[in-house]
């Protein structure tokens, strides 16, 4: 018979963080704070070619093997179509040859603790990217104890509608938009995918890796046919 | 060249001449979408466009679904005429390449998926005639 051991997570080992849901091709190999290796590369669809590359590089960097992981976390969207799937297709086998858990992490969440790290308590931010040219991903956060609050659930909103959305927030969105405090911003560094798993995700770790799929939020196909 | 813009053809070279006008107004981000019947054209005009536009090796892909073009325009020539369900379309990432705003996106046979496409785009039109003159009809949708 065959016994399938998984390895369960384990404080003293590393967690390796992978983003793919925009342009950013980013990858985290994440002891704690304090010790961590983290790569970005800035390239839109390169996500294929270097993702495993960029693994490699940091795993070399920390003299670490795959087999040393406590589990892998994975930037779970919204975000791009094809971007995810790359990046899901890289877990999902490292995961499978390795027996190693998933962390699904929330890539809007992990933006919203990136950027409460250089808020201030109190301060109302949005996070938003391109879902078409119609539509945005939209969520909206609140800075509060050295960490974030959701002030507004995830949702797809038109983006002719965004500015009663933001009422007055400070922006983060990859695309072009007149607002006078928006920032640019296309999707959170690794490291604070690796970082959220770590202080909020290593309950939900996910062993039926085959069943786990990215969030695209989204129906594909919600426009309905327009009528003759 | 002003929209909607209507034309009744008899040759190649007058195809070409609408080609090289409705180049020169595309722009990235713009998506055109082309329809009309079995050997209406509609390769033939996105060949012509491109060739106006520096590029000269367009086939048709029917077979590939889609084709890339990198040159100093970047380009995206689909053709949905082999599809069977909307959703081969977007397994292929077709969010992904509308949503590149550095490339013009051209797209045959694009009312058999219609609900797919966003409303701003220009949709071209190649009607075949019993004499064998053809009517083009360029509509900029929004």
């Amino acid at each position: 018979m065959k016994i399938n051991v998984r390895i369960m997570a384990d404080n003293n080992k590393p967690i390796l963080a992978i983003e793919t849901s925009n342009k950013i091709c980013s990858v985290c190999l994440y002891f704690n704070d304090e010790k961590y290796s983290e790569v970005n590369h800035l390239n839109k669809y390169s996500h294929s070619k270097i993702i495993l590359s960029l693994i490699d590089n940091v795993l070399k960097n920390c003299d670490t093997e795959l087999r040393d992981l406590s589990y892998l976390a994975f930037s779970e969207g919204p975000g791009s179509f094809t971007g995810l799937r790359i990046g899901l297709s890289a877990v999902k086998s490292i995961a499978f040859a390795n027996s190693l858990q998933v962390s699904m992490v929330p890539t809007f969440e992990a933006a919203a603790l990136q950027i409460a790290s250089f808020k201030k308590d109190g301060d109302h931010f949005a996070v938003a990217t391109k879902v078409n040219n119609e539509e945005i991903y939209f969520q909206k956060f609140k800075k509060l104890a050295d960490n974030y609050v959701v002030v507004k659930e995830i949702d797809i909103i038109n983006k002719q509608n965004l500015l009663e959305h933001l009422e007055g927030d400070e922006l983060f969105a990859e695309f072009d938009y007149d607002y006078k405090s928006r920032k640019k911003y296309f999707a959170p560094s690794s490291f604070f995918v690796a970082k959220w798993s770590a202080e909020r995700g290593a309950k939900n770790l996910v062993n039926e890796i085959d069943f786990i799929e990215p969030n695209y939020l989204k129906e594909f196909i919600i426009r309905s046919k327009e009528k003759k | 060249m002003e929209f909607p813009f209507r034309k009744i053809i008899f040759s190649e070279s007058e195809t070409e001449k609408i080609a090289a006008d409705f180049s020169k107004i595309l722009a990235p981000s713009d998506l055109v979408c082309l329809n009309g019947s079995l050997g209406a054209g509609k390769t033939f005009f996105v060949k012509k466009i491109c060739s106006s536009l520096g590029y000269d090796s367009v086939s048709s892909p029917t077979f590939a679904i889609v084709n890339e073009y990198n040159f100093q325009k970047k380009i995206y020539h689909f053709d949905f005429y082999r599809i069977k369900k909307n959703l081969e379309i977007i397994d292929i990432g077709f969010e992904d390449y509308l949503n590149d705003s550095d490339a013009i996106i051209f797209i045959e046979w694009a009312e058999l998926f219609e609900e797919l496409l966003p409303k701003k785009r220009f949709l071209v039109t190649i009607k075949l005639n019993d004499d064998n003159s053809r009517e083009i009809s360029i509509d900029n949708l929004k």
